[in-house]
């Protein structure tokens, strides 16, 4: 017993030391996020002004990260473009959030039939490679940013909705959920306002580590062509097409967006993991 | 004052332990006090405690009170970046001073434990008789031993995994497998209390059966006073990391001295009597509480201004028992001759507040 | 004394198992109870006491039988909607063993009562007397259960099934958590609240000594069935069945032997 009530303090001591890796992904994260949010103040040129004359210059004075084909400065672009590349896979995991919490509590609060056409769903959706089902989504709904949001929030719908009815499943069994029912509360009620909030952390942290791989896949997808189109200056689309000055002997141009979603992403998951962890184990 | 508390006890404990020297020591823990950080209290606070050899005693106390931890230390086992003063002698080694091989002898060997949770002891993928062979039993002698705890059918259970038994019957798995080492000294902490009482009763008959044999000591921790009075041999009850009152099983029952034991008992539902109970005030005292003086004072309805920052001294009563309290102290002073101060400390103390 | 509050009536719930077959939970379950009285529920893990217990407040849906309070049948299902819902919560509300796990881990205890007080159309302003009247305080009212001590939590507990009004309780094993100090101010709380609300109570436990303690009758199960069942001092001080009398022998007391329960046992294997 003695020893129970210990365990809170030793835990306490040990979450308040960040390793260096956490700190160092911390601090490249509120970069970016800086980045983002000043463009215009920090960019030294508009993201789409065009000056042929200084195609594919290398770094210089003008222009620090150098240009483009079509001579655009590829700081500016990428600065700019930060913030399509961060805000995107928020929407995009918002969707999923949505729909991916409401589907997996559902499926836990009810059990049954309605459990089983849930899982069978997740299933069915799990069984198509994400990209595939996004692809074929676009392919209905025409490219572009907002398509293929939405697309690939139903492709992650299926990875939140099972994940949620997992922790929802144990969730229900506790009983304070018991406790509100014998009050005579409602299940909408008593899920809407008791046990997604109760969930809440756990899921949020899973999202946090889900942020890489939902800016991974934007990416993707504009590089193929299928999201973000031109004079945008998303990450992914700018990789593609710097794709080309390689072959033309400049690297800068895919470099740089690359390199930034490399940033991004392994911040993203060295921190978010981090965090998930202290939000999940909160308890 | 410290200083007098200490003299008076290490007096005390040496008449004690020379009384009961009929049967050997074979725990003995002394003025032992552990810290961990983050706390404002110690954990244990001098606990002075004795098990003879083959004797029963029980260790009693809310939660918080320090019984774990007892029991823990006297396998070597302290929380991690705990500081302690005193010792703890199992048969005469310093067991706080057990590093390495020792200390795995030690624990492996001379002392067993038998936790609460019969699951946390055994490994779920592994068989009952394998369980009982890795703590040193033969095949055959596994097999005696479970009959011996009381399942039935042996051959059969030490082929089956812990999931296919229940509860009762993997807390006797336990048991055996903690009579398998022949050990000296069992540790039983709160080992029946998650059990229903039929089953309860059961195991505790055929641990006294088995351990009788072994001639094994044994620490009963529980808190369960009326359980600990009726199995025990001798019973300390612990409250906030200090023993505050030591005494033979029956004299618990018929005249606890220590307002917290009293206490315990008018709180505890008897069955067969039906007096009102009367509740103890306020809570069992969290690590993060502290107190200048008599740690039960501020639930005591007896306690006086002074208990609030005297720090109570053991006061011996009959037959090697002792209480930690300045009034039963002082009054059983007042009226038997056998409670007199034995040193001038003591004496001081007495009539600065007497 | 002639009116009855909560009548049962044949109770029964099964459980399917795994390898076919059923599992008896509870089979011919029967009891009354007048308004203001105190029944115990008394048996060892997989007595089914839990299950009754839960089949009263209509978490378990039994398979046969009646629940009857004040001569009106309970609905063996949740109602849908939500005014018939709130009648028949306020019939009857329940204390859970694990104040912790029983109460939401992210409302502070002056939440909890206002959303349950809300629920039901009563006046928040109520929450400040339940509290009072289970003994918490002001800092206890901001405080989360996991701030909150064992005993305090049940207190809340007991205040939140309060604040429905309910004309019964039902308490499931609520004190066996509890340190011995806590157990008995709750009990005594409970003898409290028993007196000056007149809700009736049904209390399941393991413990006889805390059952002769709060109740007047008693019913004593074993694997589903009802083994006796009477006036609880009756029952506890001449016990007519033999596994009534194992139990009785295996409470540790003064003078207790734990070989006196095997012999007890032995004679009810017999």
């Amino acid at each position: 017993m003695t020893t129970l009530a210990l365990r809170p303090v030793a835990t306490g001591r040990r979450t308040r030391r960040r390793p260096v890796g956490v700190l160092l992904a911390t601090a490249a994260l509120v970069l970016v996020v800086l980045a983002a949010a000043l463009a215009p103040l920090l960019a030294p040129y508009a993201p789409d002004a065009i000056d042929l004359s200084a195609s594919l210059a290398g770094t210089s004075g003008d222009h620090l990260l150098g240009t483009d084909s079509s001579g655009q400065d590829l700081l500016s672009r990428v600065l700019f473009g930060a913030r399509t590349s961060l805000i995107a896979p928020l929407l995009l995991l918002t969707v999923a959030a949505l729909l991916g919490v409401t589907l997996g509590v559902l499926s836990a609060w009810r059990g049954g039939w309605v459990d089983t056409l849930v899982s069978r769903l997740t299933d069915v959706m799990y069984a198509f490679p994400g990209l595939l089902f996004t692809v074929l989504i676009i392919a209905v709904f025409g490219t572009g940013t907002t398509t293929s949001v939405l697309a690939l929030g139903l492709a992650f719908t299926p990875t939140v909705a099972r994940y949620t009815r997992s922790l929802a499943l144990s969730e229900v069994r506790k009983p304070y959920v018991d406790a509100y029912r014998v009050q005579g509360m409602g299940g909408t009620r008593i899920c809407a306002l008791h046990l997604v909030p109760n969930l809440g952390r756990a899921v949020l942290g899973y999202l946090v580590v889900l942020f890489g791989e939902a800016l991974m896949s934007l990416a993707t997808l504009s590089y193929l062509g299928f999201g973000a189109q031109p004079p945008s200056s998303d990450w992914g689309l700018m990789v593609q097409e710097g794709q080309s000055a390689v072959v033309q002997g400049a690297l800068l141009p895919a470099l740089v967006p690359g390199t930034a979603i490399a940033l991004v992403v392994v911040s993203v998951n060295v921190a978010g993991v981090w965090a998930a962890d202290r939000l999940g184990s909160q308890d | 004052m410290t200083e007098a508390t200490e003299t008076t006890e290490s007096t005390e404990t040496t008449e004690s332990t020379e009384r009961a020297e009929a049967t050997p020591t074979l725990l003995s823990l002394e003025d032992l006090t552990v810290r961990v950080p983050g706390t404002a209290r110690p954990l244990l606070d001098s606990v002075t405690l004795t098990v003879a050899e083959g004797e029963v005693v029980g260790l009693v106390g809310e939660s918080g009170s320090g019984k774990s931890t007892t029991a823990k230390a006297a396998l070597g086992l302290l929380p991690t970046g705990a500081s302690c003063e005193g010792s703890v002698r199992v048969d005469g080694t310093d067991v706080l001073r057990l590093r390495g091989e020792a200390l795995r002898t030690h624990r492996a060997d001379t002392v067993a434990m038998i936790h609460q949770d019969p699951r946390a002891t055994l490994n779920p993928v592994r068989r009952i008789g394998d369980f009982l062979v890795e703590r040193g039993a033969t095949r055959e002698r596994a097999v005696e031993l479970l009959a011996a705890v009381g399942l039935s059918d042996p051959e059969h259970r030490a082929r089956q995994r812990p999931h296919e038994l229940s509860g009762g019957m993997l807390q006797r798995v336990v048991i055996a497998g903690a009579l398998a080492a022949r050990p000296r000294l069992l540790l039983a902490d709160e080992a029946t209390s998650a059990l229903d009482v039929t089953t309860q009763a059961e195991i505790l008959t055929q641990l006294r059966t088995a351990r009788e044999e072994q001639g094994a000591g044994l620490l009963f921790i529980t808190h369960d006073l009326h359980l600990a009075a009726a199995y025990c041999d001798r019973v300390y009850v612990m409250y906030a990391g200090r023993v505050v009152e030591e005494r033979t099983a029956r004299a618990l029952f018929t005249a606890p001295a220590h307002p917290y034991t009293r206490g315990l008992l008018s709180c505890s539902p008897t069955l067969g009597e039906s007096r009102a109970l009367v509740p103890i005030q306020g809570r069992p005292p969290s690590l993060s509480d502290t107190f200048p003086g008599c740690p039960f004072a501020p639930r005591c309805g007896e306690a006086e201004e002074e208990c609030e920052t005297w720090l109570p001294e053991r006061v011996p009563l009959e037959e090697g028992a002792s209480v930690a309290c300045r009034v039963v102290g002082r009054r059983s002073a007042g009226r038997n001759g056998w409670a007199q101060p034995t040193t001038a400390g003591q004496t001081k103390n007495k009539v600065s507040h007497g | 004394m002639t009116s009855t509050l909560l009548q049962v009536e044949s109770l029964a719930k099964t459980y399917p198992l795994p390898g076919g077959g059923r599992h008896t939970a509870a089979e011919d379950i029967n009891f009354t109870l007048q308004p203001g009285g105190a029944l115990g529920i008394v048996g060892e893990s997989g007595s089914g006491k839990t299950t009754v217990a839960r089949m009263l407040v209509g978490l378990t849906t039994p398979d046969t039988g009646l629940i009857t309070v004040d001569g009106r049948a309970r609905e063996p299902r949740t109602p849908r909607r939500r005014p018939a819902r709130l009648t028949r919560a306020r019939e009857i509300q329940m204390v859970f063993q694990d104040p912790y796990v029983s109460l939401d881990p992210r409302l502070t205890a002056d939440q909890c009562l206002r959303s349950a007080l809300r629920l039901h159309g009563r006046a928040e302003s109520l929450a400040a007397t339940l509290l009072d009247q289970v003994g918490l305080g002001e800092r206890e009212a901001g405080a989360r259960p996991r701030h909150l001590s064992g005993g305090q939590r049940q207190r809340l507990a007991i205040a939140r099934a309060l604040a429905v009004d309910p004309r019964i309780l039902v308490l499931d094993e609520a004190v066996a958590a509890l340190d011995v100090s806590i157990q008995a101010q709750i009990l005594r709380l409970l003898d409290d609240i028993r007196r000056d609300t007149g809700v009736a109570l049904v209390f399941v436990s393991h413990d006889l000594a805390v059952v002769q303690h709060v109740t007047d009758e008693v019913l004593v199960m074993r694997r589903g069935r009802t083994v006796e069942q009477g006036p609880t001092r009756r029952v506890l001080t001449e016990p007519s069945d033999p596994y009534t009398r194992l139990l009785l022998a295996s409470v540790p007391g003064e003078g207790w032997d734990p070989a006196d329960a095997v012999a007890a046992r032995a004679a009810l294997s017999v």
